[in-house]
Order: structure tokens, then C-alpha cells, then sequence
């Protein structure tokens, strides 16, 4: 054992193998020796009291307003129906998470726009740059310095945040996300206040920039949003709000798929905050889960630190600042391209879980089928649009056998898009569902949905709808559909619809004088529940949509 | 050998041209002043060698080696310390030197050592675990000179090292220098005061508005200052025949009138001088004194630089 191995021995000396002892250096080189700034700047950043004043003060302003918030959840909910302990939970987790989104907006500017003027305005950058570090080892070390104390702010307050646990109401899982979304802001602020502090080598005019800049970030997309909506008399277009670090973590912490009420404070919260001007939530009509809005904002933040990080290299340079080389703009290219494809790659990865494209906007529904309102509250009626628009229960003005006007192919378009609606939102559970068949009652049934309601007779599909209907879910469903006689023949023996399957029974479709037709339709899962509604669909630009329901009429 | 060679070294800042067509020539282990008034592209000059600016032309050599377009060599190789220079806050004496230690990518326990090496030699022992605010401007001063010395670097490149220092710290710096000087380092002083740099260096040069005007060892340029000298001569006897007598020496330009005797503009050396004294002394003339007048080195120096270049 203690001999050497020849083979291995005999290599390493060969000199044919330099390049394996230029890997080696380079290896060596790798070794984990603190960056010089990073040393430098926590030692004086956290000698003495002041770093520890700070982080106390606001470890105690978070704790008060939790507490205050926990106080008026605590009094606003006493007569709600809902439980109190997830909703207290959820309204600390959102009501922290907000805190530390502002927080970081607010101290980080702070932080980082000293980082390079304020060397040059205490004439300690001459000193620095004569020193062999590289521009880009002094910038780097500035940023980790200063986002080390912004991180600490961050995740100080994790603990406490934690309390939220106590009332449950929230996954760790959301906690995680809330954190990963501040953190993400955190940095791209910090490369924000670093680049200002290179460019306009003042202290004072770089916290300024810094400053304006987040107030645009946390501003700017909102004003754009509602004056698009006011100008263009119609929902605006979503990517408005991308840029917005509270619209980000909104999407983050609302429940991607919360059925057709956002319920909780959680939801809510999305709602007000960017959900319910359809971020964090599916549409109408949409098919599946969007993917949420921070899954674009994250990666522009990403590219954006980037470029800036690359122009500060620059900026921090004493000699040849822009006097690029070839060899400099590749590598630049390549570290951008690396990113792009990184995010392209993530895009593609979780493809399978967003079917939607997420970034158009809802579709409208004809609004006076649908929402009646007047223009000035229209955003707030087009959130609750979001949800289906409620309809009043329909006394209906056909007889099922007057569907005979409609072709068979609008028949299975109708029919596709009350599927849809019941198989990716409605289906009255929380998580997309994973099922391998659908199965499809080959008849009619009004009264499944809603044995309520004034219903036809039940009427076997034809041929035709029947096999147009299974390709357009073919489309975008994933479930393999199977058409049965009886509904039967989806039950096992315990009377429960099969494993991993699901049973939708639809109804006829009623045309009504305002053109709008009522389809009802119903699933069953299962153990798990069933659950059905009847659905407004009207044609609107170009297809047939779902614009509203008459509300849940049963679940079990 | 020269530690230091400039090619036709020149900055532009737009159209003013700080430092135009410089060629210097500093030899191993000297220890060279850069002599010129405020504004004549000292600290631009020092500020390129330091790899801080780029020249507009030209070329820096560093011990035979042309520095290429990193600079990163050359930092290696050169220790600089600027003119204005602040420090860190909230820093102790020991961590600003172990901070330059790890800029220069020492190993721990090499810059343990260099740490305390260094506040020796600069006489900071004592003030090591002190904030590096509470230092006076001297201590100041001999802290960034160490902090330059950190990576032991051959070539020393100091902007003004002594202004703004009490006589007594000056008197510590220059002890200092010359104690590096003796370690075999070359080294550049910059100064606008002559005599400063007089009794510290043993080769000059002469900035004036980005040209290098004379550059050589410290005699010969003194040597050339001196050549524009006044003498004053206090007289007992008449001053028109001391006068007569002055004329009639070669060397000497305008005399003129004084108070009990003659001032004349003297253009020969130390020997001349003598021969002039012996000469009046020898014609009869009764020389009370014979002096050199005290005028500012400097102002000398200057009258001399501006014709050149005018």
C-alpha cells in the first residue's frame, strides 16, 4: 500500500502531460481563500454595535407587526366561517414576507451604493486597484459583502417566520419560495447599487439612482398597468406587471392552483396584489395551471444583474476600460448565453406542468353576457371574472333538442371546453390532476350537475361530436379519454370510480335568447370527491369559452 | 540595468497633454527624484508606472520586461503609494496591512509575518492594535508606505511622500527611505520642493509640463540650477572698482548696487566662485562677505526650467 504506484507515477512526471499540471494549478488555484474585500469589509462592517443595533431593530419591527397583524386577523375573522388558526398563519407568512420584500428594497440601495464610490471618495481606490486583484474580484467581493449583511437582515428573520408553522396554513415549501424571491431581489438590487456606485462614482448620486430605481421597480408596472387598462378599455396585458418584485413574490406565495375561489388569505393576497388581475391564478378559459408570474421576473432579474455585473467589471477597470478584446466579448457572450440557456432549459424542464402560455391575457368575456358593470370597477368585476362569472340560475330557455342547430362540430368544441374547465380547474382538488383515463358517459345528463335545476331528457351524443370531442382533448389533455354506456363501467368494485381516472357526466346544451348556452357538467374522482356546476359558454373572438357558472352546486 | 525605462511615454487628457514624449531612465537600486511644480505630470507619470493609467503612447519597461496591456506584472513588481490617500474606517493598524497582504495573495502565515516586519521597520509596533483614524498624518504616511513594501516589490513608486508633514516626521521619512534605499530598492520620489529631494536622492529629473527636461545624477543637476546663482558681496571699500574687477572674471552677468555692496548673477561653479573671491581680494577690494543668496532652490530651479521649455 505505502508504494507508490508506478503507472500513476510514470504519468504524472511525463511532460506530455502538461496539460493535466496546468488543470492541476488551476484546481490549486481554486482554493478556498477568502476574496480580500469580503474580509476587509465584514470586519469593519461588523465591529462594534451598529451592525448588531440594526439587525436587532428590525428583527423587532418584524415581531411587532406580526404581532399586529396576528391582533386584526384575529378580530377581522371572529365571525368568518373559514378556520382561524391557517388563516392567522397565512396572513403573518404574507404579512412578513411583504415586510422582508420591502425591507430588502429599502436597505439594500443603502448598502451597496457606497460600494465603489465611496472608496473613491476616501481615496482608497487608488490603493486597491495597484494591488493585483482583478476588477472583477473586487467587485465581486463588494457584492458579497454587502449582500452578506442584506442575507443576514433575510435570514435572521427566517425563525421568526416560522411561527408561522404554529398556525399552519402554509408549506414550508411556499416559505422556501417567499425566500428564494426576496433573496433573488436582494442580489439583483445589490448589482443594481453596485453598478451606480462604479458608474456615477458618487456616494450620494448613486443612492439616489439606486433609490429612484427601486421606486420604479415597485411602481412603475402598476401605473403602466392601470393606464393600459383605463386607455385600452380592456384587461391589460399581464408581462406589464413582470418587472414588479411584489407582483414576483405574490404569484410566489399564492397557491398556483386554488380551485375557483380564492379562499384564504393566501389567495386573496394574489388576488389583490397581482393575482387577481390574473397572475397567480388560471383564467377562464385557460387551460391548466399558468406558470406563475415570478417564474419570468426571477429570470429577468437574472440576466439584468448580469449585464450589470459585466458593464461594472468594466467600470471598475483603471486602464482600458472599454477597449474590449475579442477574447473579453466571448467570454462575456458566453456567460449570457450559459444563463439564457440555463433559464431555456428550466422553461423546458417544467414545461409538462404548465400547459398554458402563461403570459397572454385572459380572454375577455362578452361583457354584457357576462359582467355587467360599469367601466370605472371594471378591474375589480374582471377579477372576479378570473373566477367564472356567476350566472343566475338558468330556467332554461330551450328545449335540449333545439341543439340540433348547432353543427356537431361546435357541439364537441362546447362540450371540449366544459371538459377542460372541469378536468384542469375545477376538479376540486388542489394539485393539477395526474389522471391516466377519462373516462366520458356517452349520454347526456342534466341533473348530475345539479339536480336542482329544471333539466331535458338525457340524450346519447352522436358519432360524430363524440369523435371530434376526443380529438380536441386530445390536444392539451393528457389522460387517455375513454367513452362508456353507463357509468358504471368506470366503478370498481367498491363503487368508487377507478384509481387514477375520473368520470365526467356532461349535460345538454341549452341555448339561451341572450346566445349564451348553459352546458352542465360534473366529475367524479374517485374516493376523492365529486363535484359539478352548471357553465355559461358563449362564443367569443373566434372560439367557444367558458364565461361564467351558476357557482359550485354540489361537492362530496 | 534600468528598473525603470519609459518609450516615449505620453497622456493625453483631450487636448492638454499631461506628460509628452517622456524617456526615463531610473537605474537599479537608485533612488530617483521626480522633480516639477504642481500640474507638470508627476503624479500622472507615477500614476501610469503604478499601471493606474494608460498611456496614450508609448511604452513602460520594467526590468528589461515591456509591461503588456494587464498591468497585472507590473503591479507585482511596484509598490505605490499616491499623493492623497485616506483609510479605512474602523480598521485596526495590523488588519490594513493584513488586508494589502491578502490583495497580494500572501499565504497566511507569510503575511503574519510581514505584518510585524512591516510595522517595525515603519515604527508602528506599538500603535498595531490601534484604529488606523486615530493615526497622525505621519503615522499615516508611514502606514501607506508600508502597506506599499507589503509584497516586497523591487521597484517603490512614492508621490509626494513628505507633504503635508511636521519637520520632524519629514526628517523620520526620509530615514526611512534611505534605509530602503540601502535594501537595494529602487525608488521614485516625486516632490516640487528641491531641497527636499536634494538631500535624499542621488539622481533627478526635471518635469515641467510633461516634458522631462533634465534628467542625470544629483550633482550634475544641481550643478546646472546653481549656474543662474546670485552673490552678494558686502563691501568696505568702493563698490565700482569691486564691479570692474567682477566684469573682468568670466562667469559673471549683471552686477547691480545693494545695500553696502554688490549682488551680481553668477553662471560658474563652486571653483569659479572661489577664483572670483580670490580675484577681488587680490585687486584690493575689501570683501566683508561673500555669499550665496539664500533664494529659494526651488524659484531657481524654476527660472531655469521655464526658459528651457520656452
Amino acid at each position: 500500500m505505502a508504494q507508490p504506484d508506478p503507472t500513476t507515477n510514470r504519468t504524472l512526471a511525463q511532460p506530455g502531460n502538461a496539460r493535466f499540471h496546468v488543470a492541476l494549478d488551476r484546481i490549486a488555484r481554486l482554493r478556498l481563500v477568502p476574496n480580500p474585500i469580503v474580509v476587509k469589509e465584514l470586519r469593519s462592517r461588523m465591529r462594534g454595535a451598529r451592525a448588531f443595533a440594526i439587525l436587532t431593530a428590525v428583527l423587532l419591527v418584524l415581531g411587532g407587526a406580526s404581532y399586529v397583524l396576528y391582533r386584526i386577523v384575529l378580530t377581522t375573522s371572529r365571525y368568518s366561517s373559514m378556520p382561524l388558526s391557517p388563516q392567522i398563519g397565512q396572513a403573518l407568512f404574507v404579512g412578513l414576507a411583504f415586510l422582508e420584500l420591502m425591507m430588502v428594497a429599502f436597505v439594500t440601495p443603502a448598502v451597496t451604493a457606497g460600494a465603489v464610490s465611496g472608496e473613491q471618495e476616501k481615496q482608497t481606490y487608488e490603493m486597491l486597484l495597484a494591488t493585483p486583484l482583478r476588477p472583477g474580484a473586487i467587485l465581486r467581493g463588494k457584492l458579497v459583502a454587502s449582500l452578506g449583511y442584506v442575507f443576514l437582515l433575510i435570514f435572521a428573520a427566517v425563525p421568526m417566520a416560522s411561527v408561522v408553522f404554529i398556525f399552519g396554513g402554509v408549506a414550508p415549501r411556499e416559505l422556501l419560495k417567499a425566500l428564494a424571491v426576496v433573496t433573488c431581489v436582494a442580489v439583483m438590487l445589490g448589482v443594481v447599487g453596485v453598478f451606480f456606485s462604479a458608474w456615477l462614482g458618487r456616494t450620494t448620486r448613486a443612492t439616489v439612482a439606486s433609490y429612484l430605481f427601486v421606486l420604479a421597480l415597485l411602481a412603475l408596472p402598476y401605473v403602466a398597468y392601470v393606464l393600459s387598462g383605463v386607455i385600452e378599455q380592456r384587461e391589460p396585458p399581464r408581462w406589464l406587471l413582470l418587472p414588479s418584485p411584489v407582483s414576483a413574490l405574490a404569484s410566489a406565495v399564492a397557491p398556483a392552483n386554488q380551485g375557483v375561489n380564492p379562499s384564504g388569505v393566501l389567495g386573496q393576497f394574489g388576488w389583490i396584489l397581482g393575482g387577481g388581475i390574473s397572475l397567480a391564478r388560471s383564467a377562464v378559459s385557460q387551460v391548466g395551471p399558468v406558470r406563475p408570474l415570478y417564474h419570468y421576473t426571477l429570470p429577468l432579474y437574472g440576466g439584468l444583474s448580469l449585464v450589470l455585473y459585466l458593464l461594472s467589471v468594466r467600470l471598475v477597470r483603471p486602464t482600458r476600460r472599454w477597449g474590449l478584446r475579442w477574447r473579453e466579448i466571448a467570454d462575456a457572450v458566453a456567460l449570457l448565453l450559459a444563463f439564457a440557456a440555463l433559464v431555456g432549459g428550466g422553461y423546458l424542464l417544467t414545461r409538462a406542468r404548465y400547459p398554458s402560455a402563461g403570459l397572454t391575457s385572459p380572454p375577455v368575456p362578452t361583457p354584457e353576457a357576462v359582467v355587467v358593470a360599469p367601466p370605472g370597477v371594471k378591474v375589480v368585476t374582471q377579477q372576479q371574472a378570473v373566477a367564472l362569472a356567476p350566472v343566475p340560475t338558468p330556467a332554461f330557455d330551450s328545449a335540449p333538442g333545439e341543439t340540433a342547430a348547432l353543427s356537431a362540430a361546435d357541439r364537441a368544441a362546447i362540450y371540449a371546453t366544459v371538459v377542460r374547465q372541469l378536468y384542469w380547474t375545477d376538479h376540486t382538488l388542489d394539485v393539477a390532476p395526474e389522471w391516466e383515463i377519462l373516462y366520458l358517459l356517452e349520454t347526456t345528463d342534466d341533473a348530475d350537475a345539479d339536480p336542482n335545476l329544471p333539466h331535458g331528457d338525457p340524450e346519447t351524443l352522436p358519432d360524430a361530436v363524440r369523435a371530434e370531442l376526443v380529438r380536441l382533448l386530445a390536444e392539451d389533455v393528457p389522460a387517455h379519454v375513454e367513452w362508456v354506456a353507463d357509468p358504471d363501467a368506470s366503478l370498481d368494485s367498491q363503487g368508487a370510480v377507478h384509481e387514477g381516472s375520473a368520470l365526467i357526466v356532461l349535460g345538454n346544451i341549452h341555448a339561451q335568447q341572450d346566445g349564451v348556452l348553459m352546458v352542465a357538467g360534473s366529475v367524479h374522482l374517485g374516493g376523492l370527491g365529486s363535484g359539478g356546476r352548471t357553465y355559461a359558454v358563449a362564443h367569443v373572438e373566434g372560439a367557444w369559452r367558458v364565461t361564467g357558472d351558476t357557482g359550485a352546486a354540489w361537492f362530496r | 540595468m534600468n528598473a525603470i525605462e519609459t518609450r516615449a511615454l505620453t497622456r493625453r487628457y483631450g487636448k492638454m497633454t499631461a506628460v509628452n514624449q517622456l524617456e526615463l531612465q531610473v537605474p537599479v537600486g537608485a533612488l530617483y527624484g521626480l522633480i516639477g511644480p504642481n500640474g507638470a505630470g508627476k503624479t500622472t507619470t507615477l500614476r501610469m508606472l503604478a499601471g493606474l493609467l494608460e498611456p496614450t503612447e508609448g511604452q513602460i519597461v520594467l526590468n528589461g520586461a515591456v509591461a503588456n496591456h494587464d498591468w497585472r506584472d507590473l503591479r507585482r513588481q511596484i509598490g505605490y503609494m499616491p499623493d492623497f490617500f485616506g483609510v479605512y474606517e474602523d480598521m485596526l493598524v495590523w488588519e490594513y496591512l493584513d488586508f494589502f497582504g491578502r490583495c497580494y495573495g500572501l499565504d497566511p502565515r507569510r503575511r503574519a509575518q510581514v505584518t510585524d516586519e512591516l510595522l517595525d521597520l515603519v515604527d508602528l509596533g506599538e500603535k498595531r492594535e490601534a484604529y488606523v483614524q486615530t493615526l497622525s498624518r505621519g503615522m499615516r504616511q508611514r502606514l501607506c508606505l508600508a502597506h506599499a513594501l507589503v509584497h516586497d516589490p523591487q521597484v517603490l513608486l512614492l508621490d509626494e511622500p513628505a507633504s503635508g508633514l511636521d519637520p520632524r516626521a519629514r526628517v523620520e521619512m526620509r530615514e526611512l527611505l534611505r534605509e530602503l534605499g540601502a535594501m537595494g530598492k529602487t525608488i521614485v520620489v516625486s516632490s516640487h520642493i528641491l531641497s527636499e529631494l536634494a538631500e535624499l536622492c542621488d539622481s533627478v529629473g526635471i518635469i515641467e509640463r510633461g516634458f522631462l527636461i533634465a534628467s542625470g545624477p544629483l550633482q550634475e543637476i544641481q550643478r546646472q540650477v546653481r549656474q543662474g546663482r546670485t552673490l552678494r558681496l558686502r563691501l568696505l571699500s568702493d563698490p565700482e572698482q569691486a564691479e570692474q574687477v567682477a566684469h573682468a572674471q568670466p562667469d559673471v552677468g549683471d552686477v547691480y548696487a545693494a545695500e553696502e555692496g554688490l549682488e551680481l548673477q553668477f553662471a560658474g561653479d563652486d571653483d569659479a566662485a572661489a577664483d572670483l573671491l580670490a580675484a577681488l581680494i587680490a585687486s584690493g577690494v575689501r570683501v566683508v562677505s561673500f555669499s550665496e543668496v539664500m533664494s529659494d532652490l526651488e524659484e531657481a530651479f524654476l527660472k531655469l526650467t521655464k526658459g528651457e521649455v520656452a
